[in-house]
């Protein structure tokens, strides 16, 4: 089922992506991953879980985590209205490759919501405006797979491997909102 | 396939299509051989080295091998087919007495049959097959080596049943031809026969066309009186789809099926009798499912109906105005069998097959018709023979059945909760018709998840058989003698589990073999009996399926263990402070939490028949995964026993509604005991009754282990279950610890006078806990949606249901809860 943005390998230049804004802040996600996009519903919490897991939510047919991004880029959580959303976000690589297959399984993607304040825009952007954050760059930026420049914009396109991970969380120590 | 090329004549599949699909059959089928095969294998053993071997075992391993030599020649595995026929060629010297039976000789077939498996799976996983030659050399020596008289003859001898066409040796055609097999045979086995049917006196003798074509499928008790166009041979009738629901209705109505045969002809034309008038009769009669005319060789025509009829009381006959009509139209008439057209496995048996009424039949419809109640029981079948009468039917689809019903039940639910927001606007005169509905509805549901489920269930022998063949294996590679106990192979568990239990098994199986049992010199030193045992027991108990691997080896040294998971940092070791040494369940909890976590293993270097320490973490998921759970009993130099329970249903079970701290869960019915409600002032508080886990520190069981990584609640990310102090009431008295579920979750506290108490548990007393709630909501069937990403995989859930309203409610793991006691 992946898709690899080179399908088109005479153009090869764009690939398509869904912004979302956090914060004040604007990211951005590979629309390939994007299965869907719906307000957000009930939510059921999961207890024993890490705060920015809001809960489970129950969505075509299967029960997945939904993230509170504000929450986990370390920002004050906010009542959800009626710009909030819910992206339904299938991983396409098999996820931390080693420890799953240590346990003999073959492993999906996975499937998990993320809840942004608002999610409106659909854009195509040029590959060659999206740079590569050097490491050292920013000691938080470990969960960002490159930082485009759209216009006079600014966004922020995610690892979503990163994001999901429990592991990078202690490294990260400061909030992922680069400061304008 | 036959099925599906009826029901579509007109449309031929495209050609690749067409091998894909004989492809699986051949798939299925020579799997089929193969589980028979290795069954009786392993029975042929028994005779190694006597003078005499059951040859009813050797003709049924020819049959199999050979078939599958046949059909592995037909799809082009050349592998396979050597195999296959080497074998034959030994079998057939062993039938023929050119050869005996050498343990050797065994093993080489036992070895070759694995070796014929690996190369069909080759194919079906597209490896590269495996290399034969060493195998089908061994085979040859063998038989050069005994056999007096050398040429073997590859063509199959005369008495060798020849390898039936793919898609015939099962399912429904093979269906009719037992039946019709079955039912001459009980003829002639009951001259006598059960008159069921006299001789109606109110039925005129009917004109010439009447000439009966009973017993269709009955050939060999023909005496063909024909007076006009001699009737058809049995046709073969073809259904579309929408003829195809109206019989499957009509039978569901229990309707009677009659097939009706009508012959035109000049003199009936003058009476006015043509086509459309006996059309016009029959839909008197009935409702017309199919009609269609059929060419006769002698160029003449003739229409078959098939008919479905209320049966009334008598299922075999017409009341007289029907005959009248019938007889004045020349029509014959017999029993339609749905089966014989391919069509479902059906339940014909009730009618007795054959029992044309009109007058010029009768006397052989005496002879045949007979049997007016269930089949005749089978003739006297080989031990060995495979029921014929069964579908094959990929798991998929009954998944998606299960699933279609899944929401079905969602669905129902969702009425039901409409129907109670009714209830204060609406009159109950209005209301009750609805509530009826919806019960009516719920028991419909249930029996038919029931249905399925049963559809879904497999007996484990397969499975034991297949380990068996593995221990074999094994005690050869290992140089140690193993015997192998089954109990309870019948025991019945859903396909699906039970091909997840076939790897979980395989390596408690090795382990007991490479690591439980002793060397043959050790036993004989320690004065145990030398084959060392090892017994594969399963059963049912209520809603779960049990199923050990025991052995009487060394058992399990739970200080080694100890000591071990301690070097190893597993855990800490004042967790462990003042665990006796000896072996009781608790202790078997702890050993089985270090020994399932990953990367644990006692040996230093992975041999080759057990694993690098993934084995048991393994097992342990596997089982977890499937909603089940894992303990181990084991006394040093006795026994080690492994139990694994498994709930026998999977997606849709039923379950309690509780809510604790403010939020809903649902508590698998299957686990629960007992519920009672408690006052507070009988619960006794007990500090850290829990003596190695205290108060989280040590191990946490089954949560670490079950995913091998660091609990998702590293410090300040989340929330530690809140587990510090025990709490126990009386009940029975008996001990029974409890668990609140609000305070284990976190969740905000409330206070109440009385709290219900859930009691689970599986088995015996160790294994019981209390739940303590806020409020029991009630019962319901629940959807099971595992619950796997590692956001919102925490200790004690075990996965989620929807309500149908878009709510999600989580699943208590009732197995896993227990384990935190």
């Amino acid at each position: 089922m992946t898709i690899h943005s080179d399908q088109n390998n005479d153009q090869d230049s764009r690939d398509y992506f869904v912004l979302f804004e956090v914060g004040d802040t604007t990211y951005g996600v590979r629309a390939l991953m994007v299965q869907q996009m719906e307000m957000l519903e009930s939510i059921t919490r999961v207890p024993n879980t890490a705060e920015f897991v809001e809960g489970v939510v129950f969505s075509r047919g299967q029960v997945i985590p939904a993230i509170n991004l504000r929450s986990r880029f370390g920002l004050e959580k906010i009542p959800y209205d009626s710009r909030t959303r819910l992206l339904v976000i299938k991983t396409e690589a098999p996820l931390e490759l080693g420890r799953r297959n240590a346990d003999g399984r073959l492993s999906e993607g996975r499937t998990v919501g993320l809840i942004a304040d608002t999610a409106r825009e659909f854009v195509s952007i040029p590959l060659d405006a999206v740079q590569k954050p050097s490491e050292g760059l920013l000691a938080t930026a470990n969960c960002l797979a490159g930082i485009a420049r759209l216009g006079d914009r600014t966004v922020l396109i995610l690892n979503m491997e990163e994001l999901l991970s429990f592991h990078s969380r202690q490294e990260q120590s400061g909030s992922l909102v680069p400061s304008p | 396939m036959s099925v599906e090329e009826s029901n579509n004549p007109v449309a031929p599949e495209p050609q690749e299509d067409i091998f894909a699909e004989f492809l699986d059959d051949y798939f299925a089928e020579s799997d089929t051989h193969l589980t028979n095969a290795r069954r009786h294998l392993l029975a042929l053993e028994s005779y190694v080295d006597s003078d005499t071997v059951e040859l009813g075992l050797v003709e049924e391993l020819l049959r199999s091998f050979h078939t599958i030599k046949g059909l592995s020649g037909m799809v082009g595995i050349r592998e396979a087919e050597a195999l296959a026929h080497e074998m034959e060629s030994y079998l057939r010297a062993l039938r023929e007495e050119k050869a005996s039976l050498s343990s050797e000789g065994i093993d080489a077939l036992m070895a070759a049959t694995q070796m014929l498996q690996q190369a069909i799976a080759s194919r079906k996983e597209q490896t590269p097959p495996p290399n034969i030659d060493t195998i089908v050399a061994r085979i040859q020596a063998i038989l050069e080596e005994q056999e007096t008289i050398p040429p073997l003859t590859p063509s199959p001898s005369p008495s060798l049943p020849p390898s039936p066409p793919l898609g015939e040796g099962t399912g429904v055609r093979a269906l009719a031809g037992m039946r019709a097999l079955a039912g001459v045979r009980a003829l002639a086995s009951e001259p006598g026969g059960q008159e069921t049917i006299p001789p109606s006196p109110s039925l005129p003798p009917s004109p010439s066309l009447g000439e009966g074509v009973g017993g269709e499928g009955f050939s060999q008790g023909t005496r063909g009186l024909p007076v006009t166009p001699s009737p058809p041979p049995p046709p073969n009738i073809v259904f579309n789809n929408a003829e195809r629901e109206k019989l499957l209705a009509a039978k569901g109505k229990g309707n009677a099926l009659w097939h009706f045969q009508f012959t035109p002809n000049a003199k009936l034309a003058e009476l006015g009798i043509n086509v459309n008038t006996i059309r016009a009769h029959l839909q008197e009669l009935g409702e017309i499912i199919h009609a269609s005319p059929r060419m006769l060789s002698a160029g003449s025509i003739v229409f078959d109906f098939i008919l479905a009829r209320e049966s009334g009381e008598t299922a075999t006959d017409f009341d007289p105005r029907a005959k009248e009509i019938i007889s004045a139209t020349g029509l014959s008439y017999s029993p339609f069998i749905p089966g014989e057209e391919g069509w479902g496995p059906g339940n014909q048996g009730t009618r007795g097959p054959g029992d044309s009424q009109s007058p010029l039949a009768r006397p052989r419809a005496k002879a045949l018709t007979p049997i007016p109640s269930p089949p005749p029981e089978p003739l006297p079948q080989p031990l060995s023979v495979m029921p014929a009468n069964v579908v094959r039917v990929d798991l998929a689809r009954l998944d998606e059945l299960m699933q279609t019903l899944g929401e079905l039940v969602i669905s129902r639910a969702r009425l039901e909760d409409r129907l109670k927001q009714l209830q204060n606007s609406v009159s109950e005169k209005d209301l009750r018709p609805l509530k009826e509905t919806n019960l009516q509805m719920e028991q419909q549901l249930r029996s038919l998840r029931t249905g399925i489920l049963r559809v879904r269930l497999v007996p484990i022998s397969d499975v034991f058989t297949r380990i068996q063949f593995a221990i074999k294996d094994l005690a050869r590679s290992t140089g140690k003698k193993v015997k192998v106990e089954l109990v309870g192979q019948d025991t019945e568990i859903d396909k699906f589990v039970v091909e997840r239990l076939m790897d979980p098994l395989l390596h408690l199986v090795r382990n007991a073999v490479s690591h439980g049992l002793e060397t043959p010199s050790l036993r004989e030193a320690k004065g145990k009996p030398n084959p060392g045992k090892v017994v594969l027991r399963a059963a049912t108990v209520g809603e779960m399926a049990v199923v050990e691997v025991e052995d009487d080896g060394k058992g399990i040294d739970a200080a080694e263990i100890i000591a071990k998971g301690e070097e190893m940092g597993i855990f800490s070791p004042e967790a462990v402070a003042g665990t006796p040494n000896q072996f009781e369940s608790r202790v078997g909890t702890l050993l089985l939490d270090i020994l399932c976590t990953s990367g644990f293993s006692t040996r230093t270097e992975a041999d080759l028949t057990s694993g690098r320490g993934v084995g048991l973490a393994v097992v342990r998921r596997c089982v977890q995964d499937l909603g089940g759970s894992m303990s181990l009993d084991s006394q040093v130099g006795v026994k080690t026993k492994f139990r694994i329970q498994l709930p026998l249903t999977l997606a849709i079970a039923d379950a309690l509604l509780a809510t604790a701290g403010g939020q809903t869960f649902a508590v698998p019915l299957s686990a629960v005991q007992e519920i009672v409600e408690v006052r507070p002032q009988d619960i006794t508080i007990v500090p850290k009754l829990s003596s190695y886990y205290a108060g989280g520190e040590g191990l946490k069981p089954n949560y670490e282990s079950r995913r091998g990584l660091k609990p998702n609640y590293e410090p300040g990310s989340g929330l530690k279950p809140n587990y510090k102090q025990g709490e126990i009431i009386y009940h029975r008295g008996a001990i029974l610890p409890l668990l609140r579920l609000g305070t284990f979750f976190n969740l905000p506290a409330s206070a109440s006078a009385l709290c219900p108490v859930f009691i689970v548990g599986f088995g015996d007393e160790s294994n019981r806990l209390g739940i303590v709630v806020d409020r029991v909501i009630g019962q319901r069937e629940i959807v099971v949606r595992p619950l796997t990403d590692e956001l919102v995989n925490v200790p004690g859930i075990s996965g989620a249901t929807d309500l149908g309203d878009g709510r999600v409610v989580l699943i208590l793991d009732v197995a896993e809860l227990i384990s935190w006691r």
